[in-house]
């Protein structure tokens, strides 16, 4: 049995329930890397960690299936078009279809309370029964957090009120004076641009989702991960940079071996990114400091892949351009556009 | 010979050695499993001190499981290791001072009211190995590496011990953790309801609504109100050309909820259905008739009812005589409670 148990928690996009255990997905990408050291040679990962998909999706695409629906309903009857403006979109809104499946979830989760709390309670829920399960099983609950994109800011809401809420106005046994996580892993941290002010939850700086020590009530986890690409631009707007944390990383990347650049999947490739996770939920030693510079060693790891590098190159010009032009502090308006422009860009590449 | 046979012997013990495993065995803290019967081992202390344990006397249990260890004969007395376990122990038994006696002829309910303040006042967390350390943050860290540096029994032993005193803190907070997890799923059910199975919102009434009445909410508990902003759904205006129920004719209409406000009456349970009562202006669009305006009562997600009035003579002048309107699933569900009426419409 596994004893260290990482939560997957998906970003934008299309994600079923098992989402994470998809070819190419988080776990099989972390699996096949871990494969290359020598401690996983003998001892598999799936022995050591237990990968638990978190997911949220669905409560996203009931909301859009029932809009869809009222709207479809309306706009049969409304032949003389009254509402066909503005209930057009509506009836037309399915996950296939690229402003839905992409953007829309970002842009619901940042602005529409009902539908952030929604998600929180769902996620927080699947993390305290799997929590309570392991307590339960183990006696103990040995728990990591691996989050992407929008999956970063849903994991440190969730996380914040799961540590800090008086569940039932009792004092909660997942208050961090009593437990915590061990790690929490950020790749694309949208944490501080996805920032709310809802009854109960704190700013990504001054939250509970922080290193700290044992008992610390302060902070909830042993250490903080942020990695980050050079070129993806979803991470750069109000990016999560704290200052004097202890037991804090940052780690930015700059590889190009896909077009999607944002993909969590593409993070988890390289070894910057994937060495300090098995280390830290397997063991320090698993994979060896020789074995980690030989891995990121640019003839064992080169920046590009790809057959078109000069294309490649000028994908990363057009990202680096979004980068600058959204800038430290962008408009609601100005974030959504570069939301769009930087999908379009991903689809346009790969096309 | 004597030669030979001494040869044979450590072949012998090599041979049982590799076949043990117990040649290439080291401490690994991964592979460590609780030994059964193991005397330092989590059951073993149940067994040994059933009062204490039911009783939650952890000061003078923690103070035992000390003594024991001070005792123990697999530690050398300056061992760093024993000793910072030593001091983990004692602070631990200091914690609870005076616990035991809190929880004395107090009965269940109390019970769990002493327990819950203690936790309030009391971190339980100490002995939890956070990122290859226990103890973090103190004078008395002990790190992996260190542990697993000690000889196979020792770290055994330790282990045996952590485990012991972790999982006896767990058994503290388990009635706490059981209720929370209660309380956290409730919590997702209640949003549920609210999106799911209350009064329905477009895009710019969830947006109206987070910016208003969902500022007051919690992650525990979703807005009591709610604003109808622009609604559009179907209806059904109902006229009638006599006195009788066969009389009645109804006509699909599409009625705009213009504002109006919906007040939830949240249930106890949060798998019970969710109820609501609300009233908003409306307006109604059909194909035959000229607008209507009027109002719209809600209850439920059924319960759609109003009265509209229209121009029906283009005096530019509201009729006096209103019209009946109703949502379209009550008028589903009328008509099938009524197949008569139903047929004859």
């Amino acid at each position: 049995m596994a004893s260290h148990v990482l939560f997957v928690v998906h970003g934008i996009g299309q994600h079923g329930t098992d989402w994470a255990e998809d070819a190419g997905g988080p776990i099989a990408t972390l699996t096949e890397a871990s494969r290359q050291y020598a401690y996983f040679g003998t001892t598999g990962l799936a022995a050591r960690v237990e990968m638990v998909p978190v997911h949220y999706d669905e409560m996203f695409s009931q909301v859009i299936a029932a809009w869809q629906q009222n709207a479809s309903a309306i706009d049969e009857f409304d032949t003389a078009g009254h509402v066909k403006t503005a209930l057009g979109w509506l009836a037309d809104a399915s996950e296939d279809k690229f402003w839905w499946s992409h953007i829309a979830d970002a842009v619901m989760y940042k602005f529409s309370p009902p539908y952030r709390q929604l998600v929180r309670s769902h996620v927080i829920a699947q993390l305290a029964v799997r929590i309570e399960q392991e307590v339960k099983d183990t006696g103990r609950a040995t728990c990591s957090v691996l989050a992407h994109s929008l999956g970063t800011a849903v994991a440190h809401d969730c996380l914040h009120y799961l540590g800090s809420t008086r569940w039932g106005k009792r004092t909660s046994p997942l208050h961090p004076r009593h437990w915590r996580f061990q790690h929490v892993f950020m790749v694309a941290n949208t944490s501080r641009l996805l920032e709310s002010r809802d009854a109960g939850m704190a700013q990504a700086y001054t939250s509970i989702v922080r290193p700290g020590p044992v008992e610390d009530p302060a902070s909830y986890c042993g250490t903080y991960w942020n990695f980050r690409h050079e070129f993806d631009p979803i991470a750069i707007p109000r990016r999560f940079d704290p200052a004097g944390w202890r037991n804090y990383t940052l780690e930015v990347v700059s590889h190009y071996h896909q077009t999607n650049i944002h993909g969590l999947s593409h993070y988890l490739e390289h070894p910057k990114v994937h060495v300090p996770i098995l280390r830290k939920v397997v063991r320090s030693s698993a994979v060896t400091d020789a074995e980690f510079h030989h891995a990121v060693n640019p003839d064992q790891f080169p920046q590009f892949t790809v057959a078109d590098v000069d294309q490649a190159k000028a994908h990363l010009l057009e990202l680096a351009a979004q980068k600058l032009a959204v800038g430290e502090n962008p408009t609601s308006e100005e974030f959504v556009r570069m939301l769009v422009t930087v999908y379009h860009l991903l689809e346009e590449f790969a096309s | 010979m004597i030669a030979a046979g001494r040869r044979t012997a450590v072949i012998v013990i090599l041979v049982t050695l590799a076949a043990t495993g117990a040649w290439a065995q080291t401490p690994d803290i991964l592979d460590w499993k609780i030994t059964p019967g193991h005397p330092a081992s989590y059951d073993r202390v149940k067994q040994r001190y059933p009062e204490l344990v039911a009783t939650l006397g952890y000061e003078l249990l923690f103070a035992r499981l000390g003594r024991e260890l001070e005792a123990s004969t697999e530690w050398p007395a300056g061992d760093p290791v024993r000793v910072k376990l030593l001091a983990a122990l004692a602070e631990m038994a200091g914690r609870f001072s005076g616990f035991d006696a809190r929880l004395a002829n107090v009965d269940q309910v109390e019970r769990e009211v002493v327990i819950d303040a203690l936790l309030d006042s009391t971190a339980t967390g100490l002995f939890q190995r956070v990122n290859e350390t226990w103890f973090s943050n103190r004078s008395f860290r002990i790190t992996v590496p260190e542990v697993e540096a000690m000889p196979l029994a020792r770290f055994d032993d330790f282990m045996h011990r952590v485990d012991a005193a972790e999982r006896l803190l767990s058994d503290l907070r388990n009635p706490g953790l059981s209720s929370a997890v209660a309380w956290i799923n409730a919590a997702a059910g209640r949003w549920h309801q609210y999106v799911f199975n209350g009064r329905s919102q477009y895009p710019w009434e969830m947006a109206l609504n987070g910016a208003t009445t969902a500022r007051r909410s919690t992650i525990e508990q979703p807005p009591g109100r709610q604003w109808i902003l622009l609604h559009p759904e179907l209806g059904v205006e109902l006229g009638t050309r006599g006195a009788g129920l066969e009389d009645v004719t109804a006509q699909e209409t599409l009625l705009i909820q213009a504002v109006g406000h919906v007040w939830y009456r949240w249930p106890a349970s949060s798998t019970a259905d969710l109820r609501w009562w609300g009233l908003s202006l409306s307006m109604s669009m059909a194909r035959e008739t000229r607008p209507g305006f009027g109002f719209t009562f809600h209850y439920g997600k059924i319960v759609n009812v109003g009265l509209l009035w229209h121009d029906v003579d283009r005096d530019g002048l509201l009729d006096r005589t209103p019209s009946f309107h109703t949502g379209v699933d009550l008028f589903r569900l009328a008509r099938k409670r009524l197949p008569d009426w139903g047929a004859r419409r």
